[in-house]
């Protein structure tokens, strides 16, 4: 067998249709043949899904599942199983809603009831004229403060006598 | 001793209705002699939606979903192609349909195996043809990484390779089932092919790496 008929005879290795001699033909030039053996055994990842009529139910145990290392098991951390629910737990998150309710409710009634773009748009929004000194102090109405103008500039207020 | 002559024996056994009678029956009102002709190819159709999924359940959805649109389209169904053949073509669309909604990515491919699936590899890679082919009739894992494999090919060529491979179909039948030109079935073939000996070439290699390590 050459490597053109052997590679022809893949399918039929796989699903077992070669007779006994062709078989054995086929097997022999595997053994002999790398890049054929090597087609071959690319060919057999795919093959089960391509070739093969029925899938096994489960893989057997003996083989298929080693033992895991048991160094994982117990160097996972301990999950905390939760405790139920204790009675008393729902009755008093009740009335720490009714509570935080309450407060609600009673925080809405002290609040004016001008909204915020009432607010904003209202008297509120009117700065008044406010006059700074060098030093920094300042007086809210500088026009209802002549005497204090005046103690400032006391010649620039007055006519001029002479 | 039976007193029932041997031929009138034979008179009782009832005659195996042909697709054809049975589906001319559904046409004509008897819509009972559907469940006779679903029954005649459910494993068929199960069988063929296997290869794209290997989600179970999943397959015996889709399964039921091409049966009900064989139903649904069975007026149709023309007598000139064998009704096996009309019910391949509505099954591949329904799995085209399903592989083109779950589309995977490539990269995703050597993302995660199980140590079953590990083991698997590593005995493709080292024991005899005949000890393969013994072993994948076992091993579910064998499934699963075929599975895994052909989920790296695109969507039209993982259908191409399905159809040619496993149902054993000409280019011509492949194109006029999913109703492309034959020059697109030819290059999806050849691609998938080329796509499949990469990704299982890369299988094989990671999984070395892995042993050595």
């Amino acid at each position: 067998m050459n490597c053109f008929e052997a590679r022809k005879e893949f399918v039929s290795f796989w699903r077992r249709t070669l007779n006994p001699a062709r078989r054995a033909d086929f097997s022999q030039h595997l053994e002999h043949c790398d890049r054929c053996d090597r087609s071959f055994r690319l060919f057999a990842l795919s093959a089960p899904v391509f070739h093969s009529d029925r899938e096994p139910e489960v893989a057997p145990r003996s083989y298929s599942t080693p033992p895991r290392p048991r160094i994982a098991v117990a160097r996972r951390p301990m999950r905390r199983v939760p405790a139920a629910p204790a009675p008393w737990r729902a009755m008093a998150a009740a009335v720490a809603l009714l509570m935080v309710g309450g407060a609600s409710v009673w925080s809405v009634q002290r609040i004016p009831s001008r909204n915020f773009p009432d607010t904003f748009a209202a008297d509120d929004l009117r700065a008044a004229p406010t006059a700074y000194f060098p030093d920094g102090a300042a007086i809210e109405n500088p026009a209802e403060e002549p005497a204090l103008f005046e103690s400032i500039a006391p010649d620039l207020g007055q006519p001029n006598e002479g | 001793m039976s007193a029932v002559p041997a031929i009138d024996r034979f008179r009782r056994v009832p005659a195996v209705r042909t697709d054809e009678e049975l589906i001319a029956e559904v046409l004509a009102g008897q819509t009972a002699s559907f469940a006779e002709l679903a029954s005649r190819y459910r494993e068929k159709v199960e069988r063929l939606c296997a290869r794209f999924f290997s989600d179970r359940e999943l397959v015996r959805d889709l399964a039921q979903e091409s049966i009900i649109r064989s139903f649904a389209g069975l007026s149709g169904y023309r007598a000139d192609m064998p009704f096996l053949g009309w019910l391949r073509a509505i099954v591949a669309n329904v799995c085209y349909d399903e592989l083109r909604r779950r589309q995977r990515r490539p990269e995703d491919l050597v993302a995660d195996f199980t140590v079953a699936e590990h083991l698997w590899v590593q005995l493709v890679n080292e024991v005899t043809p005949e000890e393969i082919v013994d072993a994948a009739e076992q091993r579910r894992e064998a499934h699963d990484l075929a599975h895994q494999l052909l989920d790296s090919l695109r969507p039209e060529d993982r259908m191409v390779m399905v159809l040619k491979e496993s149902e054993d179909l000409s280019v011509g039948e492949i194109a006029r089932i999913m109703g492309w030109s034959e020059a697109k079935v030819k290059i999806r073939a050849f691609r998938a092919r080329q796509m499949l000996r990469k990704q299982a070439e890369r299988m094989l290699t990671v999984k070395r790496g892995r042993a050595a390590r």
